[in-house]
């Protein structure tokens, strides 16, 4: 028998791990020359050695036991994922909103320019009409002191307000009409007037220059008109929530309706909320290490406008951000971390 | 015909977590990249749904490993990060006996560490050859070959592992 014949390691292997078959030519063939070669013998147990020893070496890695979980596991993990697929990415959503605003900054500053000879006229005409009764004059007043309110309508998309409702508190102020102001809760008036003071310099100018004769004539409207300036009581609640505040855990949930965002294991610096209900948004720091932190964004997943108002918080943030599904909010994270770092920290977000 | 994914799952589960765990050497994660393996695999109808699974499972992974190098540069930036610490406190026994093995394991070309670990994952060589692409018949010579060489990485590395624990006794 010549060395050519001799076995190569591959086919002792393959001969060991059955994978030359009865009947078949090659284990035929392996069996006849075992039988009369006793170095390729020899060589066979060796590598059955080889083999065994690194099946063993391999078995000690572990894991010992793995319980399967069952199927199920999968097929709601599958749904979940399936539900955020379904969801606008939230990228698209503010990419959308930053948009709309900047258009609508553009458009009121040009506005602004075209308007500013004829808007304090319009108001002094209104002011002019209401020239019977007191209370008439009162709600002339009220009413004519808005261009300050519109003013802040048209400018609080820009900050991205939810659209719809300043627009239609424009329309109602614009309007001459009493009636329109009746059906109105004052205090709603009230609370963007003194969102006003309280966001804008701009207000106080336009409002001094509303006072016509007949409103003279009346100083327990104007005294009013101050008054619910400066202390409007049925906003106050409101007003409180319109602001960045730093708030416990549990009045977090109950402003969020829903749990607040957070990593398990790392210490929080504190939660803070601005807005309420489905525009609430939360902003949760947490410590990353010496110096680190990581920021949390959350909102409703369903009220994607109110977003770049926590954007401005975040704007002096460094680092990388990224938007996730979350228990039905869109959790934005923050922080001076590489993305998949960011991305696997998200992750963990705990699931309540 | 349609794939009896829960059937899959069952059958293939245990062999699959103990393949992802012989990549990422992490428990929980393993587990993890399971779970998330099946969940996209369900969308798909394969004629061979183990190997098909196998696949995936081994993009994830990779997609996984890559990811813990840059997570590693990072930590190493974080110096003294609490992920470092909580790491050292669970170096039981277990884990460093799976670090030694992993360490031989790293001495292996990655053909023959895939090879291997589909071998011990359970697949025969037919499926071997069609998952890695190499002829049916190269499967044994490369299995000899990774063999060999697990064993010698793993008897140079375990010298190293052992002598401080021998001389604490």
């Amino acid at each position: 028998m010549s060395d050519v014949q001799h076995l190569d390691d591959g086919r002792l292997h393959a001969y060991l791990d059955g994978h030359l078959r009865d009947g078949t030519v090659g284990r035929d063939y392996v069996e006849r020359h075992l039988a009369e070669c006793a170095a390729c013998r020899a060589r066979l147990e060796e590598e059955r050695r080889v083999r065994d020893r690194a099946r063993a070496i391999l078995g000690a890695a572990g894991p010992v036991k793995v319980a399967t979980p069952p199927f199920e596991a999968v097929l709601e993990r599958a749904e979940r994922k399936r539900a955020s697929r379904r969801r606008v990415p939230p990228t698209v959503v503010l990419a959308w909103a930053a948009s709309l605003a900047l258009a609508v900054t553009v458009g009121w500053y040009a506005r602004s320019l075209v308007l500013t000879g004829g808007g304090t006229g319009t108001v002094a005409t209104v002011a002019q009409d209401a020239d019977a009764p007191a209370e008439d004059v009162r709600a002339g007043g009220i009413e004519a002191a808005p261009p300050a309110p519109r003013q802040i309508a048209q400018s609080a998309p820009a900050r991205a307000q939810p659209a719809p409702a300043p627009r239609e508190e424009a329309v109602v102020v614009a309007e001459p009409a009493a009636p329109a102001v009746a059906d109105r809760p004052l205090a709603n008036l009230a609370a963007v007037e003194a969102k006003a003071a309280v966001d804008t310099e701009v207000p106080p100018l336009r409002i001094a220059e509303a006072p016509a004769p007949s409103a003279a004539a009346a100083p327990g409207a104007a005294a009013e008109r101050v008054r619910l300036r400066a202390a409007p009581p049925a906003a106050a609640a409101d007003l409180a929530e319109q602001s960045w505040r730093t708030v416990t855990r549990a009045e977090a949930e109950r402003r969020l309706g829903g749990p607040v965002a957070m990593i398990p294991g790392l210490p929080s610096l504190g939660t803070s909320v601005f807005g309420t209900g489905d525009a609430a948004v939360a902003r949760t720091l947490q410590v990353l290490g010496a110096g680190l932190t990581i920021e949390l964004l959350q909102q409703r997943a369903t009220a994607p406008a109110a977003m770049p108002q926590a954007g401005r918080a975040m704007g002096s943030e460094p680092g990388q951000s990224l938007t996730v599904e979350w228990e039905g909010f869109s959790v934005t994270g923050r922080a001076l971390v590489p993305a998949d770092s960011l991305r696997r920290l998200l992750s963990r977000l705990h699931r309540p | 015909m349609r794939v009896d994914w829960a059937v899959v799952y069952r059958e293939t589960y245990a062999d699959l977590v103990r393949f992802l765990h012989r990549k990422v050497w992490d428990a929980d994660q393993a587990q993890d990249l399971a779970q998330e393996t099946f969940v996209r695999a369900l969308d798909h109808d394969p004629e061979n749904p183990r190997a098909f699974v196998f696949t995936i499972a081994a993009n994830l992974a990779r997609d996984e490993a890559r990811a813990a190098i840059r997570r590693k540069k990072h930590l190493t930036l974080m110096a003294g990060g609490a992920a470092e610490a909580a790491g050292a406190a669970e170096a039981t026994e277990e884990n460093e006996r799976a670090d030694t093995v992993r360490r031989a394991l790293d001495e292996l070309s990655e053909r023959d560490r895939e090879v291997l670990l589909l071998w011990d994952a359970g697949f025969d060589y037919g499926e071997i050859a069609r998952q890695t692409g190499l002829s049916p018949g190269a499967i044994g010579t490369t299995l000899a070959r990774a063999r060999r060489k697990l064993v010698e990485a793993y008897q140079a590395v375990v010298p190293e592992a052992e002598q401080p624990r021998k001389k604490q006794v």
